[in-house]
Protein backbone atom coordinates (compact mmCIF):
# COMPACT_ATOMS: atom_id res chain seq x y z
CA UNK A 1 0.00 0.00 0.00
CA UNK A 2 1.16 3.52 -0.76
CA UNK A 3 -0.43 6.72 0.49
CA UNK A 4 0.05 10.47 0.59
CA UNK A 5 0.72 12.54 3.67
CA UNK A 6 -2.97 13.51 3.87
CA UNK A 7 -3.70 9.97 5.09
CA UNK A 8 -0.99 10.18 7.74
CA UNK A 9 -2.34 13.53 8.93
CA UNK A 10 -5.85 12.12 9.30
CA UNK A 11 -4.55 8.97 11.06
CA UNK A 12 -2.72 11.23 13.50
CA UNK A 13 -5.93 13.20 14.11
CA UNK A 14 -7.83 9.96 14.74
CA UNK A 15 -4.99 8.57 16.88
CA UNK A 16 -4.67 5.38 14.88
CA UNK A 17 -1.89 3.80 12.83
CA UNK A 18 -1.92 4.83 9.12
CA UNK A 19 -2.17 1.16 8.12
CA UNK A 20 -5.46 0.85 9.97
CA UNK A 21 -6.90 3.88 8.21
CA UNK A 22 -5.58 2.74 4.82
CA UNK A 23 -7.21 -0.63 5.29
CA UNK A 24 -10.50 1.01 6.31
CA UNK A 25 -10.46 3.25 3.21
CA UNK A 26 -9.71 0.34 0.94
CA UNK A 27 -12.64 -1.67 2.30
CA UNK A 28 -14.95 1.34 2.10
CA UNK A 29 -13.96 1.93 -1.52
CA UNK A 30 -14.68 -1.70 -2.38
CA UNK A 31 -18.09 -1.69 -0.70
CA UNK A 32 -19.13 1.83 -1.70
CA UNK A 33 -19.48 2.84 1.93
CA UNK A 34 -19.27 6.55 2.71
CA UNK A 35 -16.93 7.13 5.64
CA UNK A 36 -17.85 10.01 7.92
CA UNK A 37 -14.33 10.03 9.34
CA UNK A 38 -13.15 11.45 6.00
CA UNK A 39 -15.07 14.65 6.80
CA UNK A 40 -12.31 15.44 9.28
CA UNK A 41 -9.55 15.24 6.65
CA UNK A 42 -7.75 18.53 6.13
CA UNK A 43 -5.81 17.44 3.05
CA UNK A 44 -6.36 15.32 -0.07
CA UNK A 45 -5.73 11.61 0.36
CA UNK A 46 -4.42 9.30 -2.33
CA UNK A 47 -4.19 5.62 -1.54
CA UNK A 48 -2.86 2.98 -3.94
CA UNK A 49 -2.70 -0.72 -3.20
CA UNK A 50 -1.37 -3.60 -5.24
CA UNK A 51 -2.29 -7.23 -4.66
CA UNK A 52 -0.13 -9.98 -6.03
CA UNK A 53 -2.04 -12.95 -7.45
CA UNK A 54 -1.78 -16.21 -5.56
CA UNK A 55 0.40 -18.78 -7.27
CA UNK A 56 -1.37 -22.06 -7.90
CA UNK A 57 -0.33 -24.68 -5.38
CA UNK A 58 1.88 -22.34 -3.38
CA UNK A 59 1.13 -22.20 0.36
CA UNK A 60 0.04 -18.68 1.18
CA UNK A 61 -1.25 -16.96 4.23
CA UNK A 62 -4.91 -16.09 4.17
CA UNK A 63 -5.48 -12.42 3.49
CA UNK A 64 -4.79 -10.80 6.82
CA UNK A 65 -4.46 -7.03 6.63
CA UNK A 66 -2.15 -5.35 9.12
CA UNK A 67 -3.90 -2.74 11.28
CA UNK A 68 -1.07 -1.87 13.62
CA UNK A 69 2.64 -2.56 13.80
CA UNK A 70 4.44 -1.49 16.94
CA UNK A 71 7.49 -2.10 19.09
CA UNK A 72 7.51 -1.74 22.85
CA UNK A 73 10.51 -1.89 25.14
CA UNK A 74 10.72 -4.11 28.18
CA UNK A 75 10.24 -1.26 30.62
CA UNK A 76 6.80 -0.24 29.40
CA UNK A 77 4.64 -2.56 31.50
CA UNK A 78 3.25 0.36 33.51
CA UNK A 79 1.92 1.86 30.26
CA UNK A 80 -0.18 -1.17 29.38
CA UNK A 81 -3.53 0.61 29.98
CA UNK A 82 -2.61 3.31 27.43
CA UNK A 83 -1.34 0.71 24.97
CA UNK A 84 -4.54 -1.22 25.39
CA UNK A 85 -6.63 1.90 24.65
CA UNK A 86 -4.53 2.47 21.53
CA UNK A 87 -5.14 -1.10 20.31
CA UNK A 88 -8.85 -0.73 20.99
CA UNK A 89 -9.08 2.33 18.73
CA UNK A 90 -7.75 0.24 15.83
CA UNK A 91 -10.08 -2.66 16.52
CA UNK A 92 -13.09 -0.33 16.62
CA UNK A 93 -12.17 1.22 13.29
CA UNK A 94 -11.84 -2.21 11.68
CA UNK A 95 -14.86 -3.75 13.43
CA UNK A 96 -17.26 -0.97 14.49
CA UNK A 97 -19.92 -3.50 15.56
CA UNK A 98 -17.56 -5.58 17.71
CA UNK A 99 -19.28 -7.01 20.82
CA UNK A 100 -18.16 -6.29 24.37
CA UNK A 101 -17.06 -9.87 24.84
CA UNK A 102 -14.92 -9.89 21.67
CA UNK A 103 -13.36 -6.59 22.68
CA UNK A 104 -12.66 -7.94 26.16
CA UNK A 105 -11.13 -11.18 24.92
CA UNK A 106 -8.81 -9.63 22.32
CA UNK A 107 -7.58 -6.87 24.63
CA UNK A 108 -7.11 -9.07 27.66
CA UNK A 109 -5.22 -11.78 25.77
CA UNK A 110 -3.07 -9.15 24.03
CA UNK A 111 -2.28 -7.51 27.37
CA UNK A 112 -1.27 -10.83 28.88
CA UNK A 113 0.95 -11.73 25.94
CA UNK A 114 2.66 -8.32 25.80
CA UNK A 115 3.19 -8.12 29.57
CA UNK A 116 4.59 -11.63 29.54
CA UNK A 117 6.96 -10.70 26.71
CA UNK A 118 8.08 -7.52 28.50
CA UNK A 119 8.62 -9.26 31.81
CA UNK A 120 10.17 -12.53 30.71
CA UNK A 121 11.37 -12.11 27.11
CA UNK A 122 12.81 -8.64 27.73
CA UNK A 123 13.48 -9.11 31.46
CA UNK A 124 11.95 -5.67 31.97
CA UNK A 125 14.91 -4.02 30.24
CA UNK A 126 14.39 -0.86 28.20
CA UNK A 127 17.06 -1.98 25.73
CA UNK A 128 15.09 -5.05 24.63
CA UNK A 129 11.94 -4.88 22.53
CA UNK A 130 8.64 -6.66 21.99
CA UNK A 131 7.30 -6.66 18.43
CA UNK A 132 3.54 -6.42 18.22
CA UNK A 133 1.09 -6.62 15.35
CA UNK A 134 -2.69 -6.54 15.00
CA UNK A 135 -4.09 -7.75 11.70
CA UNK A 136 -7.53 -8.75 10.53
CA UNK A 137 -9.32 -10.86 7.98
CA UNK A 138 -12.58 -8.93 7.49
CA UNK A 139 -14.48 -11.49 5.39
CA UNK A 140 -14.18 -14.09 8.14
CA UNK A 141 -14.36 -11.57 11.00
CA UNK A 142 -10.96 -12.65 12.32
CA UNK A 143 -8.40 -10.70 14.30
CA UNK A 144 -4.84 -11.92 14.67
CA UNK A 145 -2.50 -10.70 17.39
CA UNK A 146 1.18 -11.47 16.96
CA UNK A 147 3.64 -10.88 19.81
CA UNK A 148 7.34 -11.65 19.64
CA UNK A 149 10.06 -11.07 22.20
CA UNK A 150 13.83 -11.49 21.88
CA UNK A 151 14.06 -14.17 24.59
CA UNK A 152 14.57 -17.87 24.08
CA UNK A 153 11.22 -18.88 25.59
CA UNK A 154 11.02 -21.91 27.84
CA UNK A 155 9.59 -25.40 27.87
CA UNK A 156 6.38 -25.57 29.84
CA UNK A 157 3.87 -28.31 30.66
CA UNK A 158 0.79 -26.18 30.19
CA UNK A 159 -1.85 -28.83 30.95
CA UNK A 160 -0.26 -29.82 34.25
CA UNK A 161 0.13 -26.20 35.18
CA UNK A 162 -3.50 -25.28 34.40
CA UNK A 163 -4.73 -28.16 36.58
CA UNK A 164 -2.36 -27.21 39.38
CA UNK A 165 -3.38 -23.54 39.19
CA UNK A 166 -7.05 -24.45 39.50
CA UNK A 167 -6.82 -27.09 42.21
CA UNK A 168 -4.12 -25.66 44.43
CA UNK A 169 -4.90 -22.03 43.65
CA UNK A 170 -1.27 -21.17 42.96
CA UNK A 171 -0.64 -17.60 41.90
CA UNK A 172 1.77 -17.84 39.00
CA UNK A 173 1.61 -18.01 35.21
CA UNK A 174 -2.14 -17.51 34.85
CA UNK A 175 -1.34 -15.31 31.86
CA UNK A 176 -0.96 -18.42 29.70
CA UNK A 177 -4.29 -19.76 30.94
CA UNK A 178 -5.90 -16.49 29.90
CA UNK A 179 -4.33 -16.56 26.44
CA UNK A 180 -5.31 -20.12 25.65
CA UNK A 181 -8.88 -19.67 26.87
CA UNK A 182 -9.63 -16.28 25.34
CA UNK A 183 -8.34 -16.87 21.81
CA UNK A 184 -9.96 -19.26 19.33
CA UNK A 185 -6.57 -20.51 18.23
CA UNK A 186 -3.11 -19.97 19.69
CA UNK A 187 0.20 -20.90 18.19
CA UNK A 188 3.43 -20.77 20.16
CA UNK A 189 6.74 -20.66 18.31
CA UNK A 190 10.33 -20.57 19.61
CA UNK A 191 9.22 -22.15 22.92
CA UNK A 192 6.67 -19.40 23.49
CA UNK A 193 8.84 -16.40 22.58
CA UNK A 194 6.45 -15.86 19.66
CA UNK A 195 2.71 -16.04 20.29
CA UNK A 196 0.12 -15.86 17.51
CA UNK A 197 -3.51 -15.64 18.61
CA UNK A 198 -6.62 -15.53 16.47
CA UNK A 199 -10.06 -14.37 17.54
CA UNK A 200 -13.42 -14.69 15.87
CA UNK A 201 -15.10 -11.31 16.22
CA UNK A 202 -18.82 -11.13 16.83
CA UNK B 1 -10.46 1.36 47.07
CA UNK B 2 -13.02 1.69 49.86
CA UNK B 3 -13.62 -0.69 52.72
CA UNK B 4 -16.48 -1.02 55.18
CA UNK B 5 -17.44 -3.52 57.85
CA UNK B 6 -20.90 -4.85 58.63
CA UNK B 7 -20.61 -5.96 62.29
CA UNK B 8 -23.98 -7.76 62.31
CA UNK B 9 -23.22 -10.05 59.38
CA UNK B 10 -19.47 -9.85 59.92
CA UNK B 11 -18.92 -8.93 56.29
CA UNK B 12 -15.85 -6.97 55.30
CA UNK B 13 -16.69 -5.06 52.15
CA UNK B 14 -13.91 -4.10 49.75
CA UNK B 15 -14.98 -1.89 46.84
CA UNK B 16 -12.73 -1.77 43.79
CA UNK B 17 -13.45 1.38 41.76
CA UNK B 18 -12.82 -0.09 38.28
CA UNK B 19 -10.87 -2.89 36.63
CA UNK B 20 -8.63 -5.13 38.70
CA UNK B 21 -5.50 -5.31 36.55
CA UNK B 22 -1.70 -5.22 36.62
CA UNK B 23 -1.56 -1.43 36.84
CA UNK B 24 -3.54 -1.16 40.08
CA UNK B 25 -3.28 -4.60 41.70
CA UNK B 26 -0.12 -3.80 43.68
CA UNK B 27 -1.66 -0.67 45.12
CA UNK B 28 -4.78 -2.63 46.10
CA UNK B 29 -2.64 -5.42 47.53
CA UNK B 30 -0.82 -2.96 49.78
CA UNK B 31 -4.08 -1.35 50.93
CA UNK B 32 -5.62 -4.75 51.63
CA UNK B 33 -2.58 -5.90 53.58
CA UNK B 34 -3.21 -3.01 55.97
CA UNK B 35 -6.95 -3.71 56.12
CA UNK B 36 -6.46 -7.43 56.73
CA UNK B 37 -3.71 -7.02 59.29
CA UNK B 38 -4.61 -9.71 61.79
CA UNK B 39 -4.11 -7.45 64.79
CA UNK B 40 -6.26 -4.55 63.63
CA UNK B 41 -8.73 -6.14 61.21
CA UNK B 42 -12.40 -6.31 62.23
CA UNK B 43 -13.70 -9.82 63.07
CA UNK B 44 -14.95 -10.69 59.57
CA UNK B 45 -16.38 -14.05 58.51
CA UNK B 46 -16.85 -13.11 54.89
CA UNK B 47 -14.88 -10.80 52.64
CA UNK B 48 -17.04 -9.31 49.89
CA UNK B 49 -14.97 -7.99 46.99
CA UNK B 50 -17.14 -5.61 44.99
CA UNK B 51 -16.18 -5.55 41.31
CA UNK B 52 -19.35 -3.81 40.17
CA UNK B 53 -17.48 -1.24 38.06
CA UNK B 54 -15.01 -3.74 36.61
CA UNK B 55 -15.02 -4.76 32.96
CA UNK B 56 -11.80 -6.70 33.21
CA UNK B 57 -9.77 -8.75 35.68
CA UNK B 58 -6.37 -9.80 34.34
CA UNK B 59 -3.96 -12.45 35.61
CA UNK B 60 -2.30 -10.09 38.10
CA UNK B 61 -5.68 -9.02 39.44
CA UNK B 62 -6.71 -12.64 39.70
CA UNK B 63 -3.54 -13.45 41.64
CA UNK B 64 -4.57 -10.83 44.17
CA UNK B 65 -7.93 -12.57 44.57
CA UNK B 66 -6.08 -15.87 44.99
CA UNK B 67 -4.14 -14.28 47.83
CA UNK B 68 -7.41 -13.20 49.47
CA UNK B 69 -8.83 -16.70 49.10
CA UNK B 70 -5.76 -18.15 50.79
CA UNK B 71 -6.02 -15.73 53.68
CA UNK B 72 -9.71 -16.54 54.07
CA UNK B 73 -9.17 -20.30 53.88
CA UNK B 74 -6.44 -20.11 56.50
CA UNK B 75 -9.00 -18.80 58.99
CA UNK B 76 -11.89 -20.88 57.63
CA UNK B 77 -13.62 -17.83 56.18
CA UNK B 78 -15.22 -17.09 52.81
CA UNK B 79 -14.60 -14.74 49.90
CA UNK B 80 -17.52 -13.46 47.86
CA UNK B 81 -17.13 -11.54 44.60
CA UNK B 82 -19.92 -9.34 43.28
CA UNK B 83 -19.93 -8.24 39.64
CA UNK B 84 -22.14 -6.90 36.88
CA UNK B 85 -20.15 -7.57 33.70
CA UNK B 86 -20.50 -11.14 32.36
CA UNK B 87 -16.86 -11.11 31.21
CA UNK B 88 -15.84 -11.11 34.88
CA UNK B 89 -17.78 -14.32 35.44
CA UNK B 90 -16.17 -15.94 32.38
CA UNK B 91 -12.72 -15.10 33.73
CA UNK B 92 -13.47 -16.84 37.02
CA UNK B 93 -14.92 -19.82 35.20
CA UNK B 94 -12.12 -20.56 32.76
CA UNK B 95 -9.50 -20.17 35.49
CA UNK B 96 -11.73 -22.35 37.71
CA UNK B 97 -11.45 -19.85 40.52
CA UNK B 98 -15.25 -19.97 40.65
CA UNK B 99 -14.75 -23.16 42.68
CA UNK B 100 -13.06 -21.19 45.45
CA UNK B 101 -15.11 -17.99 45.68
CA UNK B 102 -18.80 -17.29 45.84
CA UNK B 103 -19.85 -15.25 42.79
CA UNK B 104 -22.89 -13.02 42.86
CA UNK B 105 -24.21 -11.01 39.91
CA UNK B 106 -25.84 -7.61 40.43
Amino acid sequence: MLWTDGLEDLARQLEIHPLCLAHKLELAKASGERLSLLDEAKDDILLASVRLPKLTGAPMEEDFYPLLLAEYHGGQAAEIDDLSDWWLRHLRVAFPQMSDSSEHDVLLAAREAVLNAMEHGCRGEAGLHVRFQISCQPERQLVRIWVEDPGSGHQFDFTAHATNAAEKIIDEHRGLIFITNLAQTVKFERCGATVIMEFKID
Amino acid sequence: MKTAFDPEQKILLVQVPGDLVSTNADQLRAALATTLNSETAPPWDRLRLELLAAKMVDSVGLNLIVTLVRVAQKFDRKVQVTYTNPNILRTFQFTRLDQHVELKKF
